[in-house]
């Protein structure tokens, strides 16, 4: 008796186990279909795991026929790749940047130094700098998820999952162990570490709002111009951190100093000056999509 | 309008169902026709195709309790599908003509 008691219960929990499988899954078709599957999974009496595999066999064939237009593979092209490998470098190149400046004063200084009108200086702006870098990421981030939301519709939790698997694993086959402080092995972790914050914190995390905000219906607000206006000029203001978060680990492009000879100085040649472009599409796109919408609601 | 055989027995039993014709149903109808089993996945990406060329209109029913309280898709036959139904259903019947099995 105990046996078939507990063979029942076992049935019932695999069962129970393949409904949420169904539910879950359901979530990938539109609201309407959704309902109208579920439906006809209720009348027809259909078991778990023919319901398993019909809906899947629908999802599927939703997924396939996605692709079959040009705007998640022009989202996966433009933005995936670039802006995922670009974000996913800057955010630890700025991370380890913050991480040890922050060692540095931490192992160096004392508060008395605060007296001092230069060190205060140097340590303000080592601040700021660090401040706008991590607002720019988040900006990026923001607007690369409202693109990817806007391009890749129906397709957009495979564009999410490959844009996450990008930001995630693209400084792996490289090290940012030149930057100055970041040797000491004891700080090392702690850096690590906080790279990981930032990359959820100021990558993941805002691309995820901004994707919600692009899957959703309606155009963005005239204020939304407003707002990329600002992260340009944010964008312009940190060109400068952010190719040097493409210099370091990777030694592709070496630092040049310009004819004064010294390095980090203005004159210092910028071979990598257009990735600020690159980290600008989406947030033109952004623009261009606002500007498009409100000139088809002023032709109205 | 060329039609797919499938294409061809969705259009059929929606016509034959009537008012009644909706997922669950045209299913039923093509599985006790054919003896075969209808996946979800080709009914709903038929009937969208279906509806892409014309050949059919669809929208969501009122809920119903015996499912869950979830509407059903309702399909109805247009003009035009039913013209390419019949235009189906003459060439199979004239192209038969004369073989073994068509009795």
């Amino acid at each position: 008796m105990t046996g078939i008691r507990k063979q029942e219960s076992g049935i019932r929990k695999e069962s129970e186990i393949r409904w949420r499988a169904v539910e879950r899954l359901s979530r990938l078709l539109e609201r309407d279909e959704r309902e109208a599957v579920w439906g006809d999974l209720i009348e027809s009496h259909t078991s778990p795991a023919r319901a398993l595999r019909e809906v899947a066999g629908l999802v599927v064939r939703r997924q396939a026929a996605v692709w079959l237009d040009w705007r998640p593979w022009f989202a996966l092209v433009t933005i995936v790749v670039p802006l995922g490998f670009l974000l996913s470098v800057a955010s630890r190149g700025f991370a380890d940047s913050a991480a040890s400046y922050f060692w540095l004063y931490v192992r160096t200084g004392e508060w008395a130094y605060f007296a001092v009108p230069g060190w205060r200086r140097d340590v303000i702006a080592v601040a700021a700098t660090a401040a706008g870098n991590f607002l720019a990421l988040a900006g990026w981030s923001w607007s690369t998820g409202y693109a990817l939301g806007r391009l890749s519709r129906r397709a957009w939790w495979i564009v999410a999952l490959l844009f996450g698997v990008v930001v995630v694993t693209a400084t792996l086959p490289s090290t940012t162990t030149g930057i100055m402080g970041y040797p000491e092995a004891h700080f090392r972790p702690v850096g690590l570490f906080f790279s990981g914050i930032v990359r959820v914190a100021f990558v993941l995390w805002p691309a995820w709002f901004g994707l919600t905000r692009g899957r959703a219906q309606g155009a963005l607000p005239a204020s939304a111009i407003g707002v990329a206006v600002i992260l340009i000029a944010l964008t312009l203001l940190m060109a400068g951190s952010l190719e040097g978060s493409l210099v370091y680990g990777w030694g592709l492009v070496l630092p040049q100093p310009g004819p004064d000879g010294v390095f980090a100085t203005a004159d210092d040649l910028r071979p990598l000056w257009w990735i600020s472009i690159v980290a600008l599409w989406p947030v033109t796109f952004m623009v261009i999509e606002a500007a498009a919408a409100r000139a088809a609601r002023r032709a109205a | 309008m060329t039609l797919g055989e499938f294409e061809y027995l969705m259009l059929t039993a929606a016509a034959r169902l009537g008012d009644e014709a909706y997922g669950a149903a045209i299913r039923q109808e093509i599985e006790e026709a054919t003896g075969e089993s209808c996946s979800i996945g080709a009914l709903y990406t038929t009937l969208d195709r279906l509806e892409k060329k014309g050949l059919i209109k669809t929208w969501m029913g009122d809920p119903t309790p015996e499912r869950g309280g979830r509407p059903k898709r309702m399909v109805r036959v247009t003009a035009k599908g039913s013209h390419a139904a019949a235009s189906f259903y003459n060439a199979v019947m004239r192209v038969s003509r004369g073989v073994g099995w068509a009795r």
